[in-house]
This record gives C-alpha cells, structure tokens and sequence, in this order.
C-alpha cells in the first residue's frame, strides 16, 4: 500500500535543492531566509536519518522500523509569564501530574496528537525520528497567541478578555503539524504555500481531537480553537473548517475573514501574504472530502493528506499542486476509479480548484 | 501624545485601536515613556525574525505628537528574542484598549 514510497530516493525525497536555489533567486529577502532555514533543517533530518536507518529503507515519511516500539517523550516547562524559552521544567515524561492544570492538559493534549501521528500515520513524534516534544506553558504576560519556533511550542495564557487560554486540542494539534510539516520538507510561510502550511496544521489540528474523541467527520465540529475567546466575545473559534468566515463576528475582534472559495481569495501583504485567511480554501475542501466519505476522516481524507505532505516535496507548492498531489495519492492508495479519488477532485473543483 | 496600535495576533486574528498617553494608568504611561523612545523603538523594529517560526505575531505602532508640527512616527515590530521588552509594551497598551472598549459595551 505504500507503492508511492517506492520513488523516494534519499537525497531528492526532502527537499530539491533546485527548488531552494529558485527561491534564493526569486525570492524577496524574507522568503528567502525561510528557504534557507527550511533547506537547512532538512539537511540536519537527512543527516540523522541516514545515521539512523539502513540504506534501503530511507522514505519520505520516516516509518518505523519492524520490532521498535517507540514512546512519546513530553516535556512541559513554565515560561512564568517571561518571555525566555523553554523556562523550567515542570512535568517530564512519565511523571505524576503537578498542581498546575495547564501543564497537564499541554502533556496530555500533547500525547493525544502524538497517538494520532503514529498510530494511524505510523510517524514517530514530530520529525519521524522520536524527537522530544518541548512545549511551554505561561509563555509571557497576557499572551495571546500560542506558536512553533522551530524547536518547541509556546502557550500565551490569553488576555482573559478576548482569549481565556491557548491549551486547547485542536489548537495544541495546530501547533505540533507546523512541526510536522517543517519536518517532512516544508511549505514557505508566505503566500499560498504558507496557506498550505496553516490548512495542514489546522487539518492535523482537528484530526487529533477527532482521533481522541472517536469522532466521525459527521460528528465533529470542524472547529480550531473551539471555546478559546473570551466570555464576551461573539464566536464560538478561530476558524471553522466547515463554514469558513462564521467562526467569530464580533466588535472588537472583527470578522472572521476566511474564504471557502477562490472566487474569495485574498490578496493581502499582511499575515504573509493572508496566511490565515487563504487556508479556508484547502480547509473546507479537506472538510468535503471527509463528508463525502463518511467514517473516520484520519482514515482516508488524512491518510491522503499526510501522504501529500509526505511526497510533494515543493517548499513552494500552490493549491494547485497540492490538489494534484492529493488526487495523484488517492489514486495510488484507493485506485483510479475509487469514490475516494473521484470526490477528493470534486471537492477540490467544488472551492474553485480545477484539475 | 496619541498611540495607535494593530497588533496581528498570530492566530488570524488582528486588533487594533488608539489611546491617548494621558488615558494610560499611570504605571503604564512611565513604562511607555521610558520603553517608547524612538531609540529603542527603531533598534526593535530591526530586530530580526527566527525563519522557522510560524504564527509569529506581528505589530504595527504610530505614534502622534501633541504638537502638530512634529511629524508622525510609524514602527513595524514582529516576535524576535531581542525586542520583547518593547513587545511586551505594546501587549499592555492593547490591554488597556480592549479593557476600555469592552468597558464601553
Ligand atoms: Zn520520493
Ligand atoms: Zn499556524
């Protein structure tokens, strides 16, 4: 089943240099150092892996080795409302909960997207490769927004008004698939690849409180950040995969301002390029193709997602090419006459993304 | 003195709104003015990105002299390690914005 791997070659499977060179190229400063910070992250994954795999079994997504049995490794540090990263460790692997109910829902929410990643996907923590999963907790005063840097989590507590906390499932699974896409090649944070990096975060984000809950795509709310704003704040999340641009109308936070649709696409400099704004799109159409199939959406639409970001191998892909890639490994996986390839390219045509 | 501050959340979400220094407790307006100045403000706004970051948050600070002869000064900050006391600033004068506005609704 996993006949698309058979392609992979260990130099080419990350990330083509010609690629990076054409960003270097092309690319404005910023675009550029993203590249650079992406080729050498991928560098640094190649460089272990082939450390830690024989020759033969080098793939685009790390799977576990037969007789391994791998274990989450967490640990929950407290930022003390500062702003230095990681802060103190508070809550190691395999420890008792501590007083602090934060820290234990950020390791427990952490270990569900874990699950989620390698019981279904068969990938060992974020890099594939069992890698430590750092996340802080209290991350500055009044702080809200919660973030990957590259190398952990941070958590904002939320200004009590207008966010009551960033420790939430979907937003947790947001942020740990923003690991998980640097870690399987990248996708520049800018433009419609970066909307592509926000949809698949948002995707994985929801699948893992999906996965956790035994939701089926019927069942779920297709909420990221459901419940987070503050008590008067208009809105119910920060995004709604389902309707995109209905998850919050409120005075102060403004509207949400999401497209479903390309006839909607924004063209913005702010957010990179309207990051947050574009990933609607990709959004719902990952939300039809998990409705139109019906059971457990982490088992075809995401298999069919995670193996995209696994083989697409184009820190600068458009939805265009993200939506090929997604039929192409449909067709692989199900066949070329399958329910499942046949309506992920109608959902896809559905928000304006003709193949 | 007038503040007008939007800061881009990092989740999509962005807020924004103007204060007067005068309307800032009194606490906050001496953080303002001794974190504020021009000096720390330009050499934060240069303060480079980590690349790798992702929902960084952003910052976008105007601020308008009393006297009408003195020109406007604008500053683009974003999240780096070395600007967070300015940040950090800027996080409590929005505060104080939504407190206000939510206090008027
Ligand atoms: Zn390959
Ligand atoms: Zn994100």
């Amino acid at each position: 089943m996993n006949s698309h791997y058979g392609c992979c070659h260990p130099i080419q499977c990350i990330l083509p240099p010609h690629v990076v060179e054409a960003i270097k190229l092309r690319g404005d400063e910023e675009q550029r150092k993203m590249a650079e910070a992406l080729a050498k992250q991928a560098e640094a994954t190649r460089e272990s892996r082939q450390e830690a795999t024989p020759p033969d079994s080098f793939l685009a997504a790390p799977v576990l080795a037969m007789g391994v049995a791998p274990a989450v490794n967490r640990e929950v540090y407290d930022g003390k409302r500062r702003a230095t990263l990681p802060g103190t460790l508070v809550r190691a692997e395999g420890e008792d909960p501590v007083d602090d109910p934060v820290v234990n829902q950020v390791y427990d929410l952490t270990g569900d997207v874990f699950n989620l990643y390698f019981d279904i996907y068969r990938r060992n923590s974020l890099d594939g490769q069992g890698s430590t999963i750092v996340s802080t907790v209290h991350h500055r005063r009044r702080y809200n927004n919660a973030f990957w840097n590259g190398t952990q989590m941070a958590y904002g507590d939320g200004d009590g008004t207008l966010f009551q906390t960033f420790v939430e499932a979907s937003v947790v699974g947001h942020e740990l698939s923003h690991a998980v896409v640097q870690y399987s090649g990248g996708l520049v944070y800018r433009d419609q690849a970066g909307a592509l990096n926000e949809s698949f975060a948002d995707v994985f984000g929801s699948l893992s409180k999906q996965y956790t809950l035994r939701q089926t795509a019927a069942e779920a709310d297709w909420l990221v950040g459901q419940g987070i704003l503050g008590p008067d704040i208009n809105g119910v999340a920060l995004r709604s995969m389902k309707a995109p641009g209905t998850a919050y109308d409120d005075s102060t936070l403004g509207k949400d301002p999401q497209p479903y649709h390309m006839d909607f696409y924004l063209n913005t400099s702010s957010d990179n390029g309207g990051v947050h704004i574009n990933s609607g799109i990709p959004n719902h159409a990952f939300y039809l193709v998990s409705q139109y199939l019906g059971g457990y959406a982490w088992e075809k639409a995401g298999q069919i997602w995670y193996d995209t970001m696994q083989v697409i191998n184009n820190p600068l892909a458009t939805f265009n090419d993200w939506a090929d890639k997604t039929v192409e490994m449909a067709r692989e996986r199900f066949g070329a006459g399958s329910m499942e390839t046949v309506l992920t390219r109608r959902a896809w045509k559905l928000v304006g993304v003709d193949l | 003195m007038k503040l007008f501050l939007r800061i881009f959340t990092g989740q999509g979400i962005t807020l924004q709104g103007e204060i007067n220094l005068s309307d800032l407790p009194n606490d906050l307006a001496r953080q303002v003015q001794a974190t504020l100045t021009p000096e720390n403000l330009t050499a934060a706004a240069a303060a480079q990105p980590n690349p790798l970051m992702v929902d960084a948050s952003e910052y976008e600070l105007v601020i308008h002299p009393d006297d009408p002869n003195q020109t406007s000064q604008r500053y683009e900050l974003v999240d780096a390690d070395d600007n967070i006391d300015v940040l950090e600033v800027l996080d409590d004068i929005m505060h104080e914005i939504v407190r206000r506005k939510k206090g008027q609704s």
